[in-house]
């Protein structure tokens, strides 16, 4: 059998209506399979890369551009700033891992009321923007990834950093309610993160660390609400 | 042309981008990079990202085009062989697609593009040459090129 190629698959993305490869698709499981692969893969960029990419894409054609991201951009320096003098002040409270060798993940949602800090648990919208700050005493291989109510692992960040750091770039969450937990790992290298996360499942509420990971590690839990 | 209208465009188009940038690529973070390179590209022509018809091919020849050259330059690096393309091994040309693996990288891009599109995503002939903006005759006077030299490439080094 002569099934589509990628190039019609896409055409049949864009206008299912209009596709030439309407009655094939419907009649071919392998190509149904291809296409929700596709589809996953479409996800992936309006969650991931768009955020992340944009500003460098718009660099050339724009002096300035106000975006959410760049409100979080511009902010977090002030903001981590802010939610190091709160706990300094109040203490980590009972869900906070994040000391463990002197690596902290901070992460701040562009909300309408504007930029703020996220704590262990809170609410924010299901399609919020998100950006992270990260502070380590040590040079580190960092490791950021999510996991969604299902269990399914996100790859957000793999890079060197050292001290305090505001990554580049950014995350829109996926407009699906439910809890997101984010893991940031100081160390062993993202295939083993990767491999930790897939053990975690449905439980991200309840996991507060990688199992098995011995690495600084700090976790966040939010609730995304529509 | 305004920040807001090239955002749009770059939501609308990226995720096409991407896909065919992942499937050449097989890296994400390669990939990330690869898509907002050939964006960036694409926008030199903003009118054909505007028309529907006109905006597939343009950037699934740039999109090709790019990545083919990042793999040439990978592998001139020593980071990556060409013998990761995503190739499916219950196809009937399974073995014409062994053979673009192991000899794409000695030909020129043009001639990639088109042993690519035709060998490995199953294009026609026809579709081929729309998408590169070639004729058709061009097509197959480079792939029928392509697959003489390769076989006396494999013959060479076999013996």
């Amino acid at each position: 059998m002569n099934h589509p190629s990628e190039l019609k698959l896409e055409r049949h993305l864009l206008d299912p209506s209009r596709s030439s490869v309407q009655s094939h698709v419907e009649g071919c499981g392998d190509c149904q399979s291809r296409l929700a692969l596709m589809e996953k893969q479409g996800e992936d960029f309006r969650r991931f890369v768009y955020p992340a990419t944009l500003d460098k894409v718009l660099e050339p054609h724009t002096r300035f551009r106000f975006t959410p991201l760049k409100a979080l951009w511009l902010a977090a320096p002030a903001m981590g700033l802010a939610a190091v003098l709160v706990m300094v002040t109040r203490g980590p409270d009972k869900d906070y891992i994040g000391e463990k060798g002197g690596f902290e993940l901070t992460a701040y949602a562009a909300l309408p009321d504007g930029t703020r800090a996220l704590g262990n648990g809170d609410t924010v919208p299901a399609n919020a923007s998100l950006r992270f700050h990260v502070r380590t005493k040590k040079e580190c291989a960092l490791s950021i990834l999510s996991i969604d109510a299902s269990g399914q692992v996100s790859k957000l960040y793999t890079q060197d950093v050292r001290g305090d750091v505001t990554l580049s770039g950014g995350v829109r969450l996926d407009g699906k309610e439910g809890p997101e937990r984010f893991f940031a790992v100081c160390g062993p290298g993202y295939a083993e993160v990767d491999q930790a996360a897939r053990h975690v499942g449905e439980s991200v509420r309840e996991m507060q660390a990688l199992p098995g990971v011995k690495a600084p590690q700090s976790s966040l839990l939010i609730e995304k609400k529509q | 042309m305004g920040g807001d209208h090239i955002a749009e465009l770059y939501r609308q188009w990226g995720p096409a981008i991407y896909r065919r940038c992942l499937r050449l690529l097989h890296d994400q973070e390669g990939a990330r990079d690869a898509t907002q390179e050939v964006f960036r590209k694409a926008l030199s022509s903003p009118e054909k990202l505007s028309d529907p018809d006109l905006a597939l091919p343009f950037i699934y020849r740039i999109a090709t085009n790019h990545c083919l050259n990042e793999r040439r330059n990978s592998g001139r690096r020593g980071e990556t062989e060409l013998a990761d393309l995503d190739m499916p091994s219950d196809h009937p040309d399974f073995p014409t697609r062994r053979l673009v693996q192991r000899v794409l990288s000695r030909f020129d891009a043009k001639t990639q593009s088109i042993a690519v599109g035709v060998l490995v995503d199953g294009m026609e002939h026809e579709e081929v040459a729309d998408a590169l903006g070639i004729s058709r005759k061009t097509v197959s006077r480079k792939l029928q090129r392509f697959l003489e030299h390769a076989r006396k490439y494999l013959e060479r080094s076999a013996a």
